[in-house]
């Protein structure tokens, strides 16, 4: 039986099979037409999807780098601004500092010179007061002293101390 | 000097001169070109003798001597 059937397929393959080359090429011409079908309906949608997805994508991934580049020079830029102020702002509190310092010695200084000139004019003041007052006390000495001498002498000068004392004058002067 | 071309000597004493000294007086204004003396006594110049003749003023007195000392003081 074997043999019998691997004679009959050799000779006539469809036939030993019970195919019929009519129904075969019917189902070629429907596998041709689910093809064509399948490949208008679903393979180029889906290719023509697939191919704007990747578009998609790759536009979201453009955006993306094009976003971190502007993040990283904003970043960049902010960093340098801050920097920037950074410096400023240790410049002006410098700055500051100096002038505030300088402003302290100034006070300071103007404050001391104050200070010492109102010391000396008070020491001259002092000193000034301290002669005249010492003036004032030779003066009064000297004139105590004077009154006292005056009224001495004019107890004590006798009238003979007198004319002598005229006597001397007059010759005294008939000699100049 | 008065109207009569005569000089009058002044003479200022602390006490009543005697002669002796008024004669001494005299003779020293006449060297001067005195004619006349005129006598004033005045205690407060305590000693000694003042004399003026014209604008001259001859100062020998007690008070103008402590006057000297004061001023040097």
């Amino acid at each position: 039986m074997d043999m019998l059937f691997m004679a009959g397929l050799l000779a006539n393959p469809f036939e030993a099979l019970g195919l019929e080359w009519q129904s075969i090429v019917l189902h070629l011409f429907n596998l041709v037409i689910l093809t064509v079908g399948l490949y208008f309906l679903l393979f180029k949608p889906v290719k023509r999807m697939v191919k704007e997805r990747q578009a998609k994508i790759k536009k979201i991934e453009k955006e993306n780098t094009e976003l971190n580049d502007e993040v990283k020079k904003m970043k960049e830029s902010t960093e340098a601004v801050l920097s920037d102020a950074k410096k400023e702002a240790a410049v002006i509190h410098e700055n500051a500092v100096k002038v505030a310092n300088q402003k302290a010695d100034d006070i300071v200084s103007s404050a001391r010179k104050e200070a010492k000139s109102l010391i000396e004019r008070t020491e001259q003041e002092m000193e000034e007061e301290h002669r005249k007052l010492q003036k004032d006390i030779e003066q009064q000495i000297t004139d105590v002293s004077l009154a006292v001498a005056e009224k001495i002498l004019s107890r004590e000068v006798t009238p003979e101390d007198d004319k002598k004392m005229i006597e001397e004058s007059l010759a005294q002067w008939s000699k100049e | 000097m008065n109207t009569h071309g005569e000089k009058t000597a002044r003479v200022v004493l602390a006490r009543k001169p005697d002669a002796d000294l008024v004669q001494k007086i005299v003779a020293f204004t006449e060297s001067r070109g005195c004619t006349h003396v005129r006598y004033t006594i005045d205690p407060k110049i305590v000693g000694g003798i003042i004399i003026y003749i014209g604008d001259v003023i001859y100062d020998g007195s007690v008070r103008s001597r402590l006057e000297n000392i004061k001023h040097s003081l």
